[in-house]
């Protein structure tokens, strides 16, 4: 069906195309390619946020995605600006997060050439995009533009691009709007099998010792109170992946936080000595399981997802139930209901609450900063703030000692594991809630790759905290050198460079270097009401080791604390 | 186990797609075997036919890669002993045509005469060899052509792995 037709140029087309999605931001940096999109968009109210490095425009758009749960949008001109914002929707799509991409091309007849700022950008970008299009006629483009954002949007969200030569863009043409896409072949929405979700249910009744396991899935689909009504009837207790974190609160009773590599004591153990495994929204990735073997042995794994390519992927003999997670839960609970025995004292249920009492919150190591000022951060903060990570132990620590209370307030980079993705998806977050205090628990490392992006946050009044553990080295780097590869370090020694604090008055933004943990608890206060963009320089031993780790190769069982 | 496996890809008949598909065979540095593309009966659809050597759970890797892609329909893998298997061969030859007549008698093909001599032939992959070695010992071979393999899935055909539409 058509709303709409008119006369108009390519980029004034995909303006229009973007305001009928309801876009309220772009991040992006212009270029030769893009210039007469960027000239139309200059007639429209969709905000602009001029990023200083493409792949920070990427993250940006990837925060905004995560944080709102609408789709982030972000852009480049041909060549450079598309290979630069490349690692940005790589990162998006490991995540699943729903991000579309504007590439400007070179024009038409010189694509092939070699031409000024060629590259075949659809190449480059299609094993790491759910679509890629690239209209060839000013009239494609509301089409290419409605099906980017329905793609991006549905099903097992990701990102999509769409990659526009110049001439495309300055075509002037009559041109139609679709209301409604439809794309052959994909059928993003799956009505689960109500019999196997019946024979799912069976099974967790007749379970002794069941843990729930849930994912980045199970955030994007917004079931948390479903998992907890399911929980909650058969006192099942409730771990998460990384990806997971806040899909329940995660001070919940019976919330015992993440498994994996740096998952809690309890929750590795406990997944470990469990009789069934409900999986929701997860994908039962390496960094999750450890060594799948291990994992699979002695247990029923049970897994539901919207992804039917995600059933018997990882693990062969599991039980899928595939289909849209809210209606699958909502039937699962109900039948549940109808059989379930009350489990409330049985001997699992005090297992768990043996383990969680006594490992909750353990700080494991010998005097570790990083969680006491990461433990402090979430008592400051609201449960709706929201707090985004590097990558390395700063994540780490705020995977184990950040409990996340709501869906959307806990934004890492989990898949490709992106340093530099913490600060810009900041920015992006704080965009899409500007009520709320947006916090990055960077580390030194990390934030120097992106931390550019302090020239965005001060010129477009965009104010984030960023607390960097500064411990001087590529920390998770130096704790591999140091316990796998028996002290012999190389290439992970950063130094006391830069001044932190001076580097961020040097972009307008306020930087500070506090000393102890009451120094920080004061300081981080004024940070989080701070108008401007707040760093604060945390030093910690280059000698900190993020415990518990499992190392690769082994299993969950088999923790170094 | 490794073995010779067959996927039919139903797909959308438009640029790209093709590449999509061998790209994930490359990522994980498999060799195509063989690769035939043709329309289906739908008018803007193609299936395109890849042989590889793979275990179960290579095969079963590739099949759920592909069908992620959303231009992919429907997905099949079989094993090559549960389809059908044909390919054909065009071999442009010199020598004499009785003899060669002989030969083509021999294997069920045809000889075709339009200024040079074709040989055509349609068979098991397995013939295909044969006949071409037999050629190159009996003939001077100008050039040959191979489509690569086309095939059905066997009505008793075990081991099947589907993912639909
Ligand atoms: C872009 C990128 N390059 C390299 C790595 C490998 N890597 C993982 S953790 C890490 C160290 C991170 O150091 P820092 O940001 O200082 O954090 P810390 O571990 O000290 O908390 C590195 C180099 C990566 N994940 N991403």
């Amino acid at each position: 069906m058509i709303v709409m037709a008119s006369y108009l140029s390519g980029a004034q087309a995909l303006v229009k195309a973007l305001e009928e999605e309801k876009v309220e931001v772009i991040f992006g940096i212009p270029g030769g390619a893009t210039l007469p999109f960027y000239d139309a968009l200059k007639d429209s109210n969709i905000r602009h946020v001029l990023a200083r490095h493409e792949q920070s425009a990427a993250h940006m758009a990837d925060g905004y995605a995560r944080a709102s749960g609408k789709v982030g949008v972000c852009t480049a001109t041909s060549g450079p600006g598309a290979t630069n914002l490349l690692t940005g929707i790589a990162t998006a799509y490991l995540d699943s997060s729903p991000v579309v991409a504007l590439t400007g091309q070179v024009a038409k007849s010189y694509i092939g050439k070699d031409a000024f700022q060629e590259i075949d950008t659809v190449g480059i970008y299609t094993p790491v995009v759910k679509y890629a299009f690239q209209p060839l006629s000013a009239s494609e483009i509301p089409f290419d533009v409605k099906a980017a954002f329905y793609i991006a949007s549905t099903g097992r969200q990701g990102p999509v691009l769409i990659d526009i030569p110049k001439d495309v863009q300055t075509e002037t043409a009559e041109i139609e709007f679709p209301e409604k896409v439809e794309i052959k072949g994909y059928r993003p929405y799956i009505k689960p099998d109500p019999e196997a979700v019946r024979e799912a249910a069976k099974l967790i009744i007749q379970a002794q010792k069941p843990v729930i396991l849930v994912g980045g899935g199970a955030v994007k689909s917004e079931v948390g109170p479903l998992i907890l009504e399911l929980a909650e009837t058969f006192m099942i207790p409730i771990a998460s992946t990384l990806m997971g974190k806040g899909a329940v609160p995660e001070n919940h009773f019976l919330s015992v936080g993440p498994i994996g590599m740096h998952g809690t004591y309890h929750a590795n153990t406990l997944i470990m000595e469990s009789d069934l495994i409900i999986g929701i929204g997860v994908r039962f990735s390496d960094r999750t399981t450890m060594d799948i073997k291990e994992f699979t042995k002695e247990r029923m794994i049970l897994h539901f997802d919207i992804d039917p390519t995600e059933a018997r992927k990882n693990i062969v003999n599991e039980f899928p139930v595939i289909g849209d997670l809210k209606e699958s839960l909502t039937i699962l609970v109900s039948e549940i209901k109808k059989m379930m025995p009350y489990m409330k004292n049985s001997p699992w249920h005090k297992r768990v609450k043996e383990l969680k009492d006594y490992y909750d919150g353990r700080i494991f190591g010998e005097k570790a900063m990083s969680p006491l000022i990461i433990k402090k951060i979430r008592e400051i903060l609201g449960p709706d703030d929201i707090v985004t990570t590097e990558v390395g132990q700063a994540q780490a620590w705020a995977e184990l000692f950040y409990k996340v209370l709501k869906p959307r307030t806990f934004i890492t980079s989990g898949g490709l594991g992106t340093m530099g993705f913490g600060f810009p998806a900041a920015i992006g977050a704080k965009v899409a809630k500007f009520d709320k205090t947006v916090v990055d628990i960077a580390g030194d490392g990390s934030f120097l790759m992106t931390s550019n992006s302090l020239a965005t946050s001060v010129a477009e009044g965009i104010p984030v905290v960023v607390v960097i553990l500064n411990n001087s080295v590529l920390g998770m780097i130096a704790q591999w050198q140091r316990i796998v590869y028996n002290n012999r370090y190389i290439a992970s020694y950063l130094g006391e460079t830069p001044n932190f604090p001076a580097l961020a008055k040097a972009y307008g933004a306020e930087g500070v270097r506090v000393n102890g943990i009451e120094d920080f608890v004061k300081y981080f206060k004024e940070a989080v009401r701070s108008e401007v963009t707040y760093v604060i320089d945390v030093p910690i031993s280059p000698e900190e080791n993020v415990f518990p780790f499992v190392p690769a190769g082994k299993s969950l069982r088999e923790m170094i604390v | 186990m490794k073995k010779e496996r067959v996927f039919f890809i139903t797909v959308a008949d438009k640029p790209g797609v093709l590449f999509k598909i061998t790209n994930i065979f490359r990522r994980k540095n498999f060799n195509i075997e063989s690769v035939t593309v043709g329309k289906t009966l739908a008018e803007d659809e193609s299936q395109i036919i890849i042989t590889i050597n793979a275990d179960e759970e290579e095969a079963d890797s590739f099949a759920r890669m592909v069908k992620r892609l959303i231009d992919v329909y429907e997905v099949v893998e079989a094993p090559k002993e549960s389809c059908y298997v044909q390919e054909l061969l065009l071999a442009k030859l010199e020598g004499d045509p009785d003899m060669l007549q002989k030969v083509a008698e021999n294997y069920g093909a045809q000889l075709i005469k339009n200024g040079s001599l074709i040989l055509k032939y349609v068979g098991e992959p397995a013939n295909v060899e044969e006949l071409i070695k037999e050629l190159s010992n009996k003939f001077k071979i100008i050039h040959i052509s191979r489509t690569g393999i086309t095939a059905v899935v066997k009505e008793d055909g075990k081991d099947i792995l589907r993912f639909g539409r």
